[in-house]
């Protein structure tokens, strides 16, 4: 089969191939469970072939890993059962490497600026160019040369940290929130507002707390 | 050695607990195959050093961890916020009790361990998790009066719509029971409710003034 490998369209596409097979419900019956795994494997080959790494990436080495146990699972249960889990576990930790290759390729995505751009404007699409020029850091007028598609030639590096981090951002609120969660003081911050750290230090510095403190609304800790 | 001058009550039980979570990821926190864990630091754990269950056992502790950790201080941000609300049914066993500041005082541990700053908090939760315990109960520092319970590890969600305490779990030490609460933001109430890092506790206080030593 030809793969592109290169092409981020494909690659999404079969990041999405094979969570949907993870989604299928597992047979009962042995013959048809082992056809499921088939189709699964398949789904995973296709994107792991697909990979610029190849199956030297090392989430590949961890698809092949666990869906080698998903198979020994399979084979070791009775017809239509799953008696100690190990089916269910092995399927969730497939589905936990697949994941993490969809955010990489999420984010691998936005390290170019103009796409960068196009994601923020499709992520606050009310946002207005006021709000848009002080998360961005440039003027009204370069907001509506970018929203016109022309090419962003400064700031890039705050364009594509502002995108990476709104990935986080959009699941947990509205576009509304996502911008007033620049202006919110942070203890984890000593006080600073996420966008006070972006003017004051800059997106370099800003990379690793900004993104901490975004990846944290992933699920509930203890403060 | 252990800090502790009384070892902490070991609990087997079944607790209802929650649990507030992105609407992009799973109830509870598992990512197999990271060559480095993942997962944002909390109080009893440092991220890149294993993974935590968080988890309350009131539904508002749930949600005044979100306006604690978001620093969220007006209605007009609480209300932009869009979580999913899961009920995780518990049951485990040699869970430490340090649920109240009686308890962590009577086990010789300073109380302020569940309120104060994180560095001696997971100092503690390297030690129970060395003496065999699989989480513990503490008060929450964002809500007075709601007590936090904490898994230690991963743990991998089986979601139900309902008949969480029917379920026969295969594999209790991976899997927890999970429903759908709510997809919905923090009450507003939980704006003056919630403690923030920068202020006092009012349980801790008032433990303090019962106790009457600082």
């Amino acid at each position: 089969m030809e793969v592109t490998r290169t092409k981020q369209p494909t690659l999404a596409k079969r990041v999405a191939l094979v969570e949907a097979r993870l989604a299928t419900e597992l047979p009962g019956p042995r013959d048809q469970r082992t056809a499921w795994f088939t189709q699964l494997e398949d789904a995973i080959l296709g994107l792991v072939r697909a990979l610029p790494d190849g199956g030297e990436d090392y989430d590949a080495g961890r698809m092949f890993e666990f869906s080698v146990g998903l198979r020994r699972a399979i084979v070791a249960a009775p017809d239509g059962a799953d008696p100690d889990g190990a089916i269910e576990l092995a399927i969730l930790m497939v589905g936990d490497v697949v994941r993490r290759v969809g955010r990489r390729l999420e984010h691998d995505a936005l390290d170019d600026p103009r796409a960068a751009a196009d994601f923020v404007f499709a992520t606050l699409p009310a946002a207005g160019a006021g709000d848009l020029g002080r998360l961005l850091g440039v003027s009204t007028k370069t907001v509506g040369a970018w929203r016109a598609g022309r090419p962003v030639t400064r700031n890039a590096d705050r364009v594509v940290l502002l995108a990476q981090v709104l990935t986080h951002l959009r699941a947990s609120m509205t576009p509304r929130g996502a911008v007033l969660w620049f202006d919110g003081p942070r203890a984890q911050l000593d006080g600073r507002t996420p966008l006070e750290l972006l003017d004051e230090d800059g997106p370099a510095a800003a990379r690793e707390p900004l993104t901490a403190l975004a990846r944290g609304l992933r699920g509930q800790l203890a403060d | 050695m252990a800090s502790w001058r009384t070892e902490p009550e070991r609990r087997t039980g079944t607790w209802s607990a929650y649990r507030q979570v992105s609407s992009r990821w799973p109830p509870l926190y598992h990512a197999a195959g990271e060559p480095i864990p993942s997962q944002s630091s909390g109080r009893w754990h440092a991220s890149g050093q294993g993974y935590a269950q968080y988890l309350a056992l009131e539904p508002l502790g749930a949600w005044a961890e979100l306006v604690r950790y978001e620093g969220i201080r007006d209605a007009e941000r609480a209300q932009q916020y869009r979580r999913r609300l899961w009920l995780v049914l518990v049951r485990e066993h040699d869970i430490a009790d340090l649920s109240s500041f009686e308890r962590l005082d009577a086990c010789g541990l300073d109380p302020a361990l569940a309120v104060g700053p994180h560095t001696p908090a997971r100092a503690l939760a390297d030690e129970l998790r060395e003496a065999g315990y699989r989480g513990l109960l503490a008060p929450s520092a964002a809500l007075p009066g709601a007590t936090n319970l904490t898994l230690f590890g991963p743990r991998f969600e089986k979601v139900l719509l309902g008949g969480l305490a029917e379920w026969d779990n295969p594999a209790p030490d991976a899997f927890l029971p999970c429903s759908l609460v709510a997809e919905a933001g923090p009450p507003v109430e939980l704006l003056t409710a919630t403690r923030f890092p920068d202020m006092d506790h009012e349980g801790y206080l008032r433990w303090f003034a019962t106790r009457g030593k600082r």
